[in-house]
């Protein structure tokens, strides 16, 4: 309750400090951008506790702050792309983990049809980590999830899930064999069957709908919101429960690696914490790894251990997910400031 | 309210056994920033559609710019200057870029182009400027299904304004849009509003966003109006909390 | 704007088209029905490829068109009138002086032309309500019943059908003369419409076919474009079908709507070469008229198994048509611009592309 207060007094001051509409500054000088200007805090490699130190950065919602940072989709590419070419070595993003890879992606080629979106994109994530990818529109980070998923046209590269190469399966296989569950971005429930049929429809691939059923109360039993509402069509329920459903039904699997597409777009703020606080759960108390895709980078940062910013289908910087939350750089080119 | 350009008077829909809006009252004010926000399913989009006429209303009166227009259909309130985004972005997507700009051209009567207009000349360049000011003149060529969905929300903007509308009602303009980028499209639609004259009327989840562009928001909950006021008024107004901001 | 590309197949087409029946008199009449093909598939797909209204009904236009021809072809010059004509069923051989037959000629053609458009007009108004299959089916109605209404009319023969007036010149002329309609017909109509699609109205059209809501909702008036479409295409068809009915001699309900044949072969010749292209339609026209041909050389009855089975193998496998195949493959030849920064290169692009 006192972190609330606190956080709208300093939001309101940031509010009477724009008072006077300032017009938007275009920075036109490219400045030499380095690749870590990390402020003094020590990071070692750590587990990322949700330490009190942590809950400072607590983003709540979309974030607040102001849109004074204005700079051009080509501008923006230009000054990130001379980040890029520093970009960090598979050494650099294997530091980030506390103990051994568990999934790796290895020098990916890939894209849909003819076009190529990745180039040479590597990723080291361990076991029970969550990863974020952030990046400008358009730069491949949903192509990664779906490359990881198999939605892809892979041209070369390969993917390692715990020392298998699960590069060639087939989305059934990735979920049924390899353990990897994919949340797609928004409204993918069907809307007509009941929640108690969306989660069957989770376990579909399971030898036996016997399964399905026990893995179904499993979930009941976990997530009381959904039990209260397991008769009723998937369509009529609210954004946040709608996403819960989401992320519930691929659970159903009893997947070790949760790929989840945007898990706020398109929610309301009071839910965004709800489907972040779910997440965190999961990966805290049921040890999934997680990667995904956000839009809301900031809340996305402050939630993930490790953060990957992704700019024209290459690796520009990656990081703890907090440190990247400190970068100047990378707030002005991709978190608005 | 001294000028209203759209006014919304005690307008209800309800449809399937929903009650979507229940008696909304509203106003925008000519060359304003309006803000609209919610939790999902309060009717916020019911009401674009009603305003739009994308579909017909129980009861109630909507005008726009002083003319009735509750029982008009889309494409003759388009023409009378008032056009929507849609939350799923929709552009014609086997045309390239420019090509969708020329085409949101303005048909109403009293506008310069003709149906065998050539395709080269003003119009283009007027299509590409404006791609520019998006900054999408890189992209302008290729086909507009193959841009990115980020990409292709900064196109159906750009086409809004090729139009040169009176009003311009976007539902969720920021969805799924990178932050910077955000900034970006915040930038323009100001200047829109303030260099072209154009009125926004903005469906919004993000509060960064309404916060700092809207000059008046109002807040629906459950198909009723449930508060209005200045952005900083609604954002400490305890039902607006209680109902969507939420926070702990 | 006339690219590379277009300058060479103008030309070869050209050599087709005016070298053919010199160097192939006795296929002067099969190329001719090859510049018909061409013409039918060209209209069908300004409303269908360009737009996305699959029209199963252009073949009402050539009906209607050839029955009024017929009707003012008679009634200018012979006293007794049409149903005089008809009810005579064959016995009664009008002779008209050479220039009574072409004025004769030329008024039927513009009067079959008018009536297509006027009737396209007409169907627009209630026609357009529907979408998708629905107005396929619907369309598809509309030639059924004027084919069945044709027939009931004792004034056009009815049944019977009715004799066209005899040409005056011999059998070379008359496939020369023929020949040359039907090409220069084809001609105009293939750069009218090239004309129009490098307008607004092609823009338009196309921003019908891609989302016809989001249209809409942008002040576009769909219903002006769709009358515009397919009022050109009904024109032509009209036309054209004035030439064919005077080429066939006699004209009744077979030849005038021919549904399940030319009706259905206007869309397969465009599903082939490459729907809402500017050249699929024509290609597709070509190389079905050739294999058409060469199958019932070869083939005879069997020609339409053949001819069914490239319409299941074109949908099943090859949808985009020819030139949609080509396009896909070498873009740049075209004209699309894709982005080379997601181009299959492999190595690093650095930056967006510029």
């Amino acid at each position: 309750m006192a972190e609330r207060t606190k956080k709208k007094a300093a939001s309101k001051k940031a509010e009477s400090e724009k008072a006077a509409p300032k017009k938007a500054v275009k920075k036109t000088v490219a400045k030499k951008a380095s690749k870590t200007t990390a402020p003094a805090k020590k990071t070692a490699k750590k587990a990322a506790n949700k330490s009190a130190k942590k809950t400072e950065q607590n983003v709540s919602g979309y974030g607040s702050g102001g849109v004074d940072v204005v700079m051009s989709v080509d501008q923006v590419a230009k000054e990130a792309a001379s980040i890029a070419a520093a970009a960090p070595t598979i050494k650099e993003l294997e530091n980030l983990l506390p103990g051994d890879v568990y999934l790796s992606i290895n020098d990916l080629c890939a894209g849909y049809g003819k076009m190529e979106i990745l180039h040479d994109f590597s990723l080291r994530i361990g076991q029970g980590q969550s990863l974020c990818l952030i990046g400008p529109n358009g730069a491949g980070k949903s192509t990664v999830l779906h490359s990881i998923f198999g939605f892809t046209n892979i041209f070369s590269g390969s993917i390692m899930v715990n020392g298998k190469d699960v590069t060639s399966l087939t989305p059934s296989q990735k979920l049924s064999e390899a353990g990897i569950a994919y949340i797609l971005q928004d409204k993918s429930v069907f809307p007509q069957m009941t929640v108690e049929e969306n989660l069957l429809m989770g376990g579909f691939l399971k030898d036996k709908p016997a399964e399905a059923k026990a893995a179904a109360e499993m979930v009941f039993d976990k997530y009381s919101r959904l039990a209260d509402r397991r008769n009723k069509p998937a369509g009529v329920l609210s954004g946040g429960e709608r996403r819960l459903l989401e992320i519930s039904r691929a659970l159903v699997m009893q997947p070790q690696v949760l790929l989840v597409d945007e898990p706020s777009i398109g929610l309301e703020p009071r839910f965004i914490d709800m489907v972040f606080e779910i997440l965190e759960d999961l990966q805290r108390k049921d040890g999934k790894t997680i990667i995904m895709v956000e839009q809301n980078a900031k809340k996305g940062l402050a939630f993930a251990d490790i953060g990957y910013v992704l700019v024209s289908g290459e690796t520009a910087i990656a990081d703890a997910g907090d440190r990247l939350l400190e970068n100047p750089d990378v707030g002005r080119l991709f978190l608005g400031g | 309210m001294s000028d209203p350009i759209i006014n919304v008077e005690n307008v209800s829909k309800s449809y399937g056994g929903v009650h979507a809006n229940v008696d909304i009252t509203m106003q925008v004010e000519r060359g304003s920033i309006t803000g609209i926000i919610g939790p999902n399913g309060c009717g916020k989009t019911t009401l674009f559609n009603s305003i739009v006429g994308y579909h017909p209303i129980d009861q109630g009166s909507i005008q726009f710019d002083g003319q009735e227009i509750s029982k008009l259909r889309v494409g003759d309130i388009a023409r009378l200057g008032m056009l929507r985004t849609f939350q799923q972005t929709r552009i014609y997507s086997k045309m390239d870029c420019v090509d969708n700009m020329q085409i949101s051209v303005s048909h109403r009567p009293d506008s310069k182009s003709s149906i065998f207009a050539s395709r080269k000349g003003e119009i283009r360049d007027r299509a590409e400027h404006l791609l520019e000011f998006v900054g999408l003149y890189s992209k302008r060529n290729l086909i507009s299904g193959d841009l990115s969905f980020g990409q292709q929300k900064l196109l159906e903007l750009a086409m809004a304004l090729m139009n040169e509308p009176k009003a311009l009602l976007l539902d969720e303009p920021t969805a799924g849009i990178n932050p910077t980028l955000i900034n970006g499209l915040i930038d323009r639609l100001r200047r829109a509003n303030e260099e072209l004259g154009i009125t926004l009327c903005v469906i919004e989840h993000n509060m960064r966003v309404i916060m700092n562009l809207a000059s008046h928001i109002y807040c629906l909950s459950n198909g009723h109006m449930l508060a209005d006021g200045k952005p900083a008024e609604l954002q400490n107004d305890q039902r607006v909390i209680d109902a969507y901001l939420g926070g702990h | 704007m006339i690219k590379s590309n277009d300058v060479m197949a103008y030309g070869a087409l050209g050599v087709l088209g005016i070298l053919g029946p010199i160097l192939f008199p006795d296929y002067t009449l099969s190329i001719a029905y090859l510049w018909m093909m061409v013409l039918m598939a060209c209209t069908w797909d300004t409303l269908g490829g360009q737009m996305g209204y699959n029209s199963l009904g252009n073949i009402t236009f050539f009906g209607v068109g050839m029955y009024v021809s017929a009707i003012v072809q008679i009634s200018f010059f012979y006293d007794g009138g049409v149903g005089e004509y008809t009810s005579a069923m064959g016995s009664i051989k009008p002779e008209f002086t050479d220039s009574e037959y072409f004025l004769g000629l030329f008024w039927g053609i513009l009067a079959a032309s008018v009536a297509g458009l006027v009737l396209s007009v007409l169907f627009s108004s209630f026609m357009f309500g529907l979408r998708g299959p629905y107005f396929a089916i619907g369309s598809l109605g509309l030639a059924i019943a004027a084919a069945e209404l044709t027939i009931t009319i004792d004034y056009v023969g009815g049944a019977s059908g009715i004799s066209m007036p005899l040409f005056p010149g011999d059998i070379e002329f008359r496939s020369t003369f023929f020949y040359m309609l039907c090409f220069g017909a084809a001609v105009i109509a293939h750069f009218l419409l090239r004309w129009l699609y490098s307008t607004q109205f092609g823009l338009a059209i196309n921003a019908i076919r891609d989302d016809e809501d989001k249209a809409e909702a942008m002040g576009i008036p769909t219903l002006v474009y769709k009358r515009i479409g397919w009022g050109i295409a009904a024109f032509f068809m009209g036309g054209i079908g004035a030439i064919a009915g005077n080429m066939a001699g006699f004209i009744d309900k077979e030849v005038a709507y021919p549904v399940p044949t030319f009706g259905i072969f206007m869309v397969a010749m465009v599903l082939l070469g490459g729907k809402g292209t500017l050249w699929g339609p024509v290609l597709g026209a070509i190389i079905f008229h050739v294999i058409k041909e060469t199958t019932w050389t070869y083939l005879l009855n069997l020609q339409w198994v053949a001819l069914g089975l490239i319409l299941i193998v074109n949908i099943v496998y090859f949808q985009q048509g020819i030139m949609g195949w080509l396009q896909a493959k070498f873009p740049e030849r075209f004209g699309i611009v894709v982005d080379p920064s997601t181009t299959q290169v492999g190595s690093r692009q650095g930056g967006d592309g510029q």
